[in-house]
């Protein structure tokens, strides 16, 4: 890997900067997913998510688990997986992951 | 001694008679000599060199005299009669010793006589004591009595001839005894006249047995001689001998099979046959024995299930047995010689593409690459149906040059067949296995941990054996189940970018617990970097040979686990200093339940099937694994997987990228310019000068040349005169990309191959673009590459892959964000490939790709799925779709083109 064409600049690095711009063009909808699903986190803490948001929920935190994977931002793939697996439990530790997602969210390059 | 002298001296001596004993047929010449002529002395004498020799005497006890002055050395002088009345009155004897001494001889009577070949040899002459007269009808006496004698004499000279006679056929006798070949002379009417010892022993006649034997009766009965007398017939003396091989009958009436060879002779007008025989009985039998070989040989061949096929170096057909023809479904009669083997009958991979016949094995044995063995291929019947087959081609070598091979093959369509009958019926047993032994397992536990009270000690160690046991019966389970699942393809690699630290830190923590227990200390050498691979079968391999090597290293020893990275593979190394593997096993240890000692499983707790499991996860991956053992020093396993791709090219033509060098001394637009045209599948090189250029293009021989005019050293009239010189670069085409308008003169000066001038407009690179890509040969049409569909209810991953597969691969992307969508897209447009998320609303992967499957219009479109680590636990199910790989979620967008070409087969 990391062959360097006679650009100078490798096909990964223009590659990565390709995706860094799909990433600032898409941001808006995994914000959005984000706080999605952290809002339904805070709901399931307090005890009032009823089953179908709850699933819907859950969904997108499925797709963010894929997508911020996909963008290279594994912490953030990690955390949705983690809510994915909350949603469809109990729901304890809800409040806290909500508050460690709205942490994250911070740190989402924005350019 | 006069020549005439010398031939009367042979004449006598051939005679024989010379100092013989008195004969009574000459004695009786003489004493009728004496009585009829009443002389007291008659005598036969011989002349010879210079001695009077007596044959015959009567009256005289001399046996010789001297030769000189005698009067038969006068006598033999003249053919006529010699008589003396007195020698003491003849000058030429009267000096004579026996004429002045004993006996004091006074008259003599001699004639000559003759030997056969007219010589005068000797006389018959009488003598007597007193002086005497002879009467001529005396003479006329002595002289018939002469011509007896001589009668007498040619008696002698034939006994001397016949003995002479004896002598050469003795000597001819012996020869012949001695010759160890059978000699017969025949005459014209065929009995035989002569025949030697080795002729009566080849016959089984005695010597005395031989007499008025015939042709006939040494001759088979069923011998045609008719048949033979012709060839006989017009053999004439002096001709070269015939030769004929014939059966003999022997005395005993047995067959003997003979070579006999006969020339014909005439001896005194009479034809003469003589014949040489051998005796062809251990010839023909070692010819039988060949034949028979040959004949057994033969029905080996024909009688061998497995298709045998001999053929030259040209790969034709020289012989094939039944089997073969039955195999390529041929009637016994169709022609097959000179068929050539492959094109008729391999000419197609099993997926029907193209088999090249330089790629066949069969070609590298012709090749000296020495003999091949195939497992996995087919061929193709003369109805063009295919058959799985396993095949071996061996050379055959004559005189160090290969001179053709012998390919056998075996149609193994049933045993495939049974084959996965078997492996299913292991997995089901395994399956039904596994509910039961859980509770078993389960129960056991509880018992044995006390969890249901106390047990006796007796009890307590009964519990923990069964435990242990039963521990065992799972792992071995569970290793059947794995390397059935795996060896029939039923699990699908999902391959996706893993780091190799992360690989190694996984499969240590997976036998932590047991190289705690073992006292091993396990050690990682990672390396950094990214490796495609599956992730939990790539680390079920490592985890392993890990828990091979801690179970065979001692208390306190090391267990090295090294990743190396090469050109184009990554290496994984686990070293272990245990007891080593011996030779003779480290062939099989690969094999199942091939365990170093038997007492093995027991002591170790393996199941004999963890490196079959290493080695079928391998071989999914286009990997390899080896060792490398010294039996009491430790052994090495060596994992090695491939990690680079091949060689781009341009998709469905396999034709390397064009290239094409940009000569621009503003580096910013050449930057832009490479960036653009990359995108379209050319291949980029940047040079801001005019030596860069001229250097640049001797070192990559570029399609297409872009040139700028006004560089900062030199200038592009620089760079097109200097490639002028090089009749490598003379033709290359250039495309004039400049900002000023150009006359005709400065025109002339800038063409090399095909040139064409484009004004710098400022409005972006399309025209350049567009241009670049008709000058090398990519229109639009070829620059499209293969479509492919991605089907995901998430359309930010539809845009990553979109941009993954369209940026980094041969691929143009349609993306679909649900089932329907994806379902309506699919047969409107019909991509090459579609790429199909698992988990949506409404239609779900699974039912998406029911739908696809049942559209005919879509048969035969290849699908992937795009499944995430969570849906791992349905993996069975997904694994059993038809579909032709699955890629992991989230995927790494720099790998996702090369993995879609690889699970796709499109390298």
């Amino acid at each position: 890997m990391g062959v360097t064409e006679p650009g100078g600049q490798s096909r990964e690095d223009r590659s990565r900067e390709l995706l860094r711009q799909v990433w600032l063009r898409n941001r808006p909808t995994t914000m959005e997913r984000l706080s999605v699903v952290q809002s339904a986190l805070e709901a399931m803490a307090a005890g009032n998510l009823d089953a179908g948001p709850r699933l819907a929920a859950r969904d997108e935190a499925h797709k963010l688990r894929g997508i911020l994977g996909t963008y290279g931002f594994a912490e953030g793939s990690e955390l949705a997986a983690e809510a994915e697996e909350l949603l469809e439990g109990d729901g304890a530790g809800a409040g806290g992951l909500a508050a460690r997602l709205a942490g994250y969210a911070g740190t989402l390059p924005t350019e | 001694m006069d020549a005439d002298e010398g031939r009367r001296l042979r004449a006598l001596h051939s005679l024989g008679l010379l100092d013989t004993p008195p004969e009574e047929r000459f004695d009786r010449v003489t004493r009728t000599a004496q009585r009829l002529l009443g002389t007291p002395i008659a005598m036969i004498t011989l002349v010879d060199a210079d001695r009077l020799w007596f044959k015959s005497r009567q009256g005289t006890s001399a046996v010789q005299a001297d030769k000189n002055a005698t009067f038969c050395a006068q006598a033999v002088q003249s053919d006529q009669p010699l008589a003396v009345p007195d020698a003491l009155d003849d000058a030429r004897f009267a000096a004579h010793d026996m004429v002045t001494g004993d006996p004091f001889l006074r008259a003599y009577a001699g004639v000559p006589l003759h030997a056969a070949g007219g010589h005068r040899v000797g006389t018959l002459c009488v003598f007597s004591p007193e002086p005497r007269t002879f009467t001529a009808e005396e003479l006329d006496v002595l002289r018939d009595l002469a011509r007896w004698a001589e009668g007498e004499l040619d008696r002698s000279e034939l006994a001397a001839a016949l003995a002479a006679q004896r002598e050469t056929e003795g000597r001819l006798r012996a020869f012949m005894d001695a010759v160890p070949e059978a000699v017969a002379m025949f005459d014209g009417d065929g009995r035989l006249l002569q025949v030697n010892p080795a002729g009566e022993r080849l016959f089984g006649y005695r010597s005395d047995q031989v007499a008025g034997l015939t042709i006939d009766a040494l001759l088979a009965d069923d011998t045609e001689l008719d048949e033979l007398r012709p060839q006989l017939a017009d053999l004439a003396p002096g001709d070269p001998p015939v030769r004929l091989e014939v059966d003999g009958r022997h005395a005993g009436g047995g067959r003997i099979p003979i070579e006999v060879i006969v020339s014909k002779a005439t001896v005194d007008g009479d034809d003469r046959y003589v014949v040489a025989a051998r005796d062809l009985t251990e010839r023909r039998q070692a010819h039988i024995a060949v034949e028979r070989l040959r004949r057994q040989q033969g029905l080996v061949l024909e009688a061998a299930a497995e298709g045998i096929c001999g053929i030259d170096p040209d790969g034709l057909i020289v012989f094939a047995n039944p089997s073969a023809r039955r195999l390529f479904g041929l009637a016994l009669e169709d022609p097959l010689d000179g068929v050539n083997l492959h094109e008729r009958f391999h000419q197609s991979y099993p997926d029907g593409s193209p088999y090249p016949w330089e790629e066949c094995p069969t070609y590298r044995t012709l090749h000296g690459a020495g003999p091949q063995r195939i497992a996995d291929e087919v061929f193709w019947d003369s109805g063009g149906r295919p058959f799985a087959v396993e095949y071996a081609s061996a050379p055959i070598v004559e005189d160090g040059a290969v001179t053709g091979a012998v390919v056998t093959f075996t149609d193994v369509t049933e045993r495939r067949a049974v084959e996965r009958m078997k492996n299913e019926f292991v997995s089901v047993v395994s399956h039904e296995l596994r509910t039961p032994l859980t509770s078993v397992r389960g129960s056991l536990g509880l018992l044995a941990s006390g969890a249901l009270g106390p047990l006796g000690a007796d009890a307590q160690r009964m519990a923990e054996v069964a435990v242990s046991s039963t521990d065992r019966l799972v792992r071995l389970v569970n290793d059947l189940l794995d390397l059935e699942r795996i060896e029939s393809g039923k699990v699908q690699l999902t391959l996706g970018p893993v780091a190799v630290d992360r690989l190694l830190r996984d499969a240590a923590a997976a036998v932590e617990g047991m190289a705690e227990r073992a006292g091993v200390a396990v050690r990682l050498q990672p390396v950094e970097g990214i490796v495609n691979v599956d992730a939990d079968q790539m680390l079920q391999a490592i985890a392993n040979l890990l828990s091979n090597a801690i179970k065979f290293s001692d208390r306190g020893q090391a267990v090295d686990v090294v990743a190396e990275r090469h050109v184009a593979s990554l290496s994984i190394r686990v070293v272990d200093r245990g007891r080593g593997i011996p030779a003779e096993m480290q062939d099989r240890i690969f094999e199942p339940f091939q365990q170093v000692d038997s007492s093995d499983a027991r002591e170790r707790g393996g199941t004999g099937l963890g490196l079959p499991i290493v080695r079928s996860i391998l071989i999914r991956h286009g990997g390899e694994v080896t060792l490398q053992s010294t039996p009491g020093a430790g052994s090495t396993f060596t994992l090695t997987v491939p990690t680079a791709p091949g060689r781009e090219a341009v998709p469905g033509e396999g034709r390397p990228r064009p290239v094409v060098m940009v000569v621009e001394d503003d580096a910013d637009l050449a930057e832009v310019l490479a960036v653009s045209l990359r995108r379209r599948g050319v291949d980029v090189v940047k040079a801001l000068t005019e030596r860069s250029a001229v250097t640049l293009a001797e070192r990559v021989h570029p399609d297409l040349i872009v040139l700028d005019v006004v560089l900062s050293e030199g200038d592009g009239y620089g760079v097109v005169e200097a490639l002028r010189r090089h009749p490598a670069h003379a033709r290359t085409p250039v495309l004039v990309y400049t900002a000023h308008n150009l006359d005709d003169a400065q025109r002339s000066r800038l063409h090399l191959g095909p040139t064409e001038f484009l004004l710098k407009s400022g409005a972006g690179g399309d025209p350049l673009e567009e241009k670049v890509l008709t000058m090398v040969g990519l229109g639009a049409a070829e620059q499209e590459g293969r479509r492919l569909l991605v089907i995901d209810d998430d359309p930010d991953i539809g845009d990553v892959a979109r941009l993954a597969l369209e940026q980094l691969g041969p691929y143009t992307v349609q993306t679909a964000g649900s089932g329907q969508e994806g379902l309506r897209l699919a047969l409107d447009q019909r991509p090459d490939a579609i790429l199909l998320d698992v988990m949506m609303p409404e239609l779900d992967g699974p039912a998406t790709l029911a739908r696809l499957r049942g559209e005919e219009a879509l048969a035969g479109v290849p699908v992937l799925f795009l499944t995430a680590k969570a849906q791992a636990s349905e993996r069975d199910r997904l694994e059993r779709l038809p579909v032709s790989g699955m890629i992991a979620k989230p995927f790494d967008p720099l790998t996702l083109a090369a993995d879609v070409g690889r699970l796709l087969g499109w390298g």
